[in-house]
């Protein structure tokens, strides 16, 4: 799960990116609203968490204009600010999740379970397609009942491609889960992590598409 | 109902005033009628008498023969509820009962009605008498003719009394009548003319307490004012409340910030699989504790300032201060920008130095962070006619400044967030200032030059 964070103290930030990397989640930073703005347009997120006060002013204003132009990624605003004023404010112009600092990073990721659970429709953390069951709270996976053993950069994959079943997700959008925007762009580290998943899985459970990414195969057993 | 309501009052009164005015009016026409009648009556009683008289002079009576009764017809009073038609009998009418008359001759009754002889002696003295016979008041005339000839003629006051009772009660009956009506009417209209009133108090007393929009009712010219009054002190309620909401939440953000980098780092390092991952968790705590020693510090500062009543004043130049206010600057802070100081050398300033200095330090502080690199800061003093010292420094800002927020507790501008600060250190300069009998006043001149002017009592060298 790809997140992207807008907050203008960096080593807040620092700290977050650390907490939540370690926790399965790839998270790009940026300090600014417009950057936010321009990030989403250009690049897939699942989730955005938002400071409000910022630097190009009152982070209100970036949750409207993405709701203007249709987008539903869940909002999730992390300020100091607690008047009630402003979290009605944020509810009312589509934030879904209103945190005040300081947080508990763990209350902050299962925050963040919440929304994606909310905005998949799911009633648990449970993600579940044919054999292969992910437990998105505990990081766990199991194949036909038993425990599978994955590396982060494996379960972040799968548990995007476990969210999209039968949905092809492109190369760049891969790479950008797995490494970042300024991660390694070594050409071969996404089949790498590909074919660590089929053999620890099942060899028909991704399919690669040519020319257009991968897609995760609901019907792998058929 | 209360008492104290200028709608009770005004119909309290104007109905007073309604009744008053009718009584009067009734009462000033009573007595009026009352006298126009007493005087058609005592005519009537005179001519009479004159009449009876004329009649006797040219008619004598026998001085011997026994007096002439002229007899009076008995009619039963049948009350008041006959009309005139119907009293008007052919025989006569029934009030010839209440009209008597008698004619002396030489103190010898000669002629008198019937009805007459209750009065055992007539009044000689000539003129008008009121009497009481057997319990009845009448009214008399007493007429001499000069040879021993007395015509006496008397009506019954009681006549009168019936009269002035029917137009005293014509007068009382349209009062009464009027009354029940004028007041309804009377209560209507107050009650349309006090609507806006009443419609102001309804659109006041239905406000909640977080509701605060000015009042938008169309208003009569007495009440303008007082709306105008309630709006703009809806308005000033209003800036006080975004005032206190501004300041808790720069407040929050500047107190919270730290902490969040202090929990958020120290659970990282408790989570740390690698040395550089300790580092860099243990470098983030350290800069957040230091941050908040800095707050600390500065809210410290300004709370024992708040309590400082008195100064320490003794006399030193202003360039000095000025100098060594700057001296104080990081390095890096110092060599940012380039400075330049207008301040002649023979200004001497009174106060406490080491406040001042570092509300110097802290303007410079200001001055120089949020400027752009390698401009100019300028630092203008100049003493007035009043010997008031005005020393302004101008910088040119890396933003928008919001000058009418400067020097507010916490405040910290939306673009400087990323640059280090706990936005009290203007607040500071602001309490030395005050405490040195001065003022401080933040302006903005072009869109990104900010001046701040400082206004201090001043002692020339």
């Amino acid at each position: 799960m790809r997140i992207l964070l807008v907050e203008d103290n960096v080593t807040l930030a620092k700290g977050m990116i650390t907490s939540l990397k370690r926790l399965g989640y790839q998270i790009e930073h940026c300090t600014q609203g417009k950057h936010a703005l321009q990030a989403l347009s250009c690049s897939e997120f699942s989730l955005l968490i938002l400071d409000l006060g910022l630097p190009d002013g009152f982070a209100i204003s970036v949750i409207k204009t993405l709701r203007k132009a249709g987008n539903t990624i869940p909002v999730l605003v992390l300020t100091a600010q607690d008047a009630l004023e402003t979290k009605l404010d944020a509810f009312n112009s589509g934030a879904d999740d209103y945190v005040v600092k300081p947080v508990d990073v763990l209350e902050l990721e299962a925050r963040v379970r919440v929304l994606s659970r909310r905005n998949t429709l799911r009633r648990d953390d449970v993600l579940a397609v044919a054999e292969v069951c992910l437990d998105a709270a505990n990081m766990q996976c199991a194949y036909q009942g038993q425990a599978v053993s994955l590396t982060r950069r494996e379960f972040m994959l799968l548990k995007d491609f476990m969210l999209h079943p039968d949905r092809i997700l492109s190369r760049r959008y891969l790479d950008e889960l797995c490494h970042g925007w300024d991660g390694e762009t070594e050409s071969n580290a996404l089949e790498v992590h590909i074919h660590s998943l089929r053999k620890k899985l099942h060899p028909q459970l991704i399919k690669t598409i040519r020319g257009l990414g991968y897609m995760l195969n609901s019907h792998y057993a058929d | 109902m209360q008492i104290n309501s200028i709608k009770v009052w005004l119909l309290i009164v104007i109905n007073l005033i309604v009744i008053c005015s009718l009584s009067f009016t009734a009462l000033v026409s009573y007595k009026d009628a009352m006298h126009e009648l007493d005087e058609i009556y005592d005519a009537q009683l005179a001519r009479n008498a004159r009449l009876v008289a004329t009649m006797l002079t040219a008619m004598p009576v026998q001085p011997d023969a026994n007096p002439l009764v002229v007899s009076v017809p008995e009619f039963t009073d049948t009350g008041e509820n006959l009309t005139s038609a119907q009293e008007r009998r052919q025989g006569g009418h029934k009030y010839e009962q209440k009209i008597a008359f008698q004619v002396w001759q030489d103190n010898r009754l000669v002629m008198a009605s019937e009805n007459a002889g209750q009065f055992p002696e007539p009044m000689t003295e000539q003129g008008y008498h009121e009497l009481l016979e057997q319990g009845v008041h009448w009214i008399s005339f007493s007429l001499p003719q000069g040879n021993g000839l007395w015509v006496f003629t008397a009506q019954r006051e009681d006549v009168r009394q019936e009269m002035s009772e029917h137009i005293a009660l014509a007068q009382i009956r349209p009062i009464l009548v009027m009354m029940l009506p004028l007041s309804i009417l009377i209560y209507l209209v107050v009650k349309l003319i006090l609507r806006p009133l009443n419609r102001l108090q309804h659109s006041v007393a239905a406000r909640q307490a977080e509701q605060l929009t000015e009042i938008s009712l169309k208003q009569p010219a007495e009440l303008q004012p007082i709306q105008q009054a309630i709006n703009q002190l809806i308005q000033r309620v209003r800036h006080y409340i975004q005032q206190e909401r501004r300041f808790v939440a720069d407040a929050a953000h500047e107190l919270r910030t730290p902490l969040s980098i202090l929990q958020l780092h120290a659970q990282n390092l408790q989570k740390a699989t690698s040395t550089e991952e300790q580092h860099e968790a243990i470098s983030a705590i350290i800069d957040g504790s230091k941050r908040m020693t800095h707050l600390v510090n500065q809210l410290l500062t300004l709370s024992r300032l708040e309590r400082i009543q008195d100064i320490h004043c003794s006399r030193a130049a202003l360039v000095s201060v000025v100098e060594d206010a700057l001296s104080q600057l990081p390095l890096p802070l110092l060599d940012k920008v380039s400075w330049q100081l207008d301040i002649a050398s023979n200004i001497v300033i009174s106060g406490d130095h080491i406040l001042l200095q570092s509300a110097l330090r802290n303007i410079f502080d200001n001055a120089s962070k949020y400027a752009q690199n390698n401009s100019l800061i300028r630092v203008v003093a100049t003493v007035t006619e009043a010997s008031n010292l005005t020393l302004t420094v101008q910088n040119q800002s890396t933003v928008l400044p919001e000058p009418q927020r400067m020097g507010n507790r916490f405040f910290r501008h939306q673009g400087h967030q990323h640059i280090d600060g706990s936005g009290l250190g203007l607040s500071i300069t602001q309490r030395i200032i005050e405490l040195h009998g001065g003022s401080i006043q933040f302006e903005v001149q072009q869109p990104d030059r900010v001046i701040v002017t400082l206004a201090l009592p001043v002692a020339l060298a």
